[in-house]
């Protein structure tokens, strides 16, 4: 446990010594705050409209289902399907680059230890996002009153949803020694998976079916409304044990043939 | 050594290792797929809205 800490410390420095901590952390946060701001003006909008209308003895608009649920499943979804391979794309493409990754596959650390640490390293930064993401949130408890209850499942989802992108993101930075196409077919993978749900619209078979289940985005539907359903759970967490049993694989096999 | 791997320069011990790496993965994949299709035949959903918006009244279960 304390080398997979060792190694995650080395990585999260090796991401905050670089701009692309920053940069991501940048990007994420004006994007955010647009979306924000833009979802909150409209909220603002209709319940002043519905407020007029003598509000027609519906419930008031409830900020957790027209300012957060759009928020996390339609926008921020994507936005890390772009960030994440940013992320992700140096762990291993830049040690082979480097040339240190001989020194990593012989060093007295077994290999699970230094994946599990880069996994670590490449998650607080995702932490991190999560944590920027919430505190926009917060802001809706200083003036209205969202309920605080969903906003569990809305926090466990992202964190699974990013675990998995992160997961497979490293498997796909242990093909190569660049980051750009590590990155690039990071990004394609994420998107493919992404969209594979299309399937769902015109195909009710077996295999759209199964297609279906395998797209991120089915499976953050409940979440981002504020329940926790355990096959989702399940489904995250088998892509982010696939993606680090893969990479343990793929690392085994750059010791075969070097 | 048969001719096809002296062509291709692996030993019969090169290709069994292959083989092993290839069966492990195979395995760990369908121990992954089978717990997914499991949980899936026995979901369960924890609704945290403050109404039970989308969870089913036992009535109409």
């Amino acid at each position: 446990m304390r080398n997979v800490m060792a190694v995650a410390g080395k990585e999260l420095q090796a991401y905050f010594h670089s701009p692309i901590a920053y940069l991501v952390m940048t990007v994420y946060t004006a994007i955010c705050g647009f979306v924000f701001y833009s979802s909150t003006a409209f909220f603002a909008l209709q319940s002043l409209r519905m407020e007029a209308q003598g509000g027609m003895g519906m419930p008031p608009l409830s900020l957790n289902e027209y300012v957060i649920r759009p928020i996390l499943g339609g926008v921020l979804t994507v936005v890390l399907l772009f960030l994440i391979p940013l992320i992700t794309m140096r762990l291993y493409a830049e040690e082979k680059r480097s040339g240190t990754i001989e020194l990593l596959l012989t060093s007295p650390l077994t290999d699970m230890e230094i994946i599990l640490g880069k996994y670590l390293g490449a998650m607080t930064l995702f932490l991190v996002l999560e944590a920027l993401t919430f505190l926009y949130f917060t802001i809706l408890f200083i003036y209205g009153n969202p309920n605080a209850k969903p906003l569990i499942a809305n926090a466990l989802g992202m964190l699974l949803y990013g675990g998995a992108l992160m997961a497979l993101g490293m498997w796909i930075s242990t093909f190569t020694k660049n980051q750009i196409i590590a990155g690039a077919v990071g990004l394609a993978a994420f998107l493919l998976l992404y969209l594979l749900d299309w399937v769902s619209a015109y195909s009710q078979s077996t295999v759209g079916q199964v297609m279906s289940y395998l797209a991120l985005t089915t499976h953050f539907e409940n979440f981002s409304k504020g329940v926790i359903q355990l096959s989702d759970v399940v489904y995250y967490l088998s892509v982010v044990m696939l993606g680090i049993f893969l990479t343990a694989r793929s690392v085994e096999a750059l010791k075969g043939r070097p | 050594m048969a001719w096809k791997d002296r062509l291709t320069g692996r030993s019969g011990q090169q290709v069994v290792t292959g083989a092993n790496f290839a069966l492990y993965t195979l395995i760990v994949i369908a121990l992954i797929v089978l717990v997914n299709w499991f949980v899936n035949n026995h979901d369960k959903r924890w609704d945290m809205t403050p109404n039970k918006k989308y969870s089913l009244s036992d009535q109409t279960r």
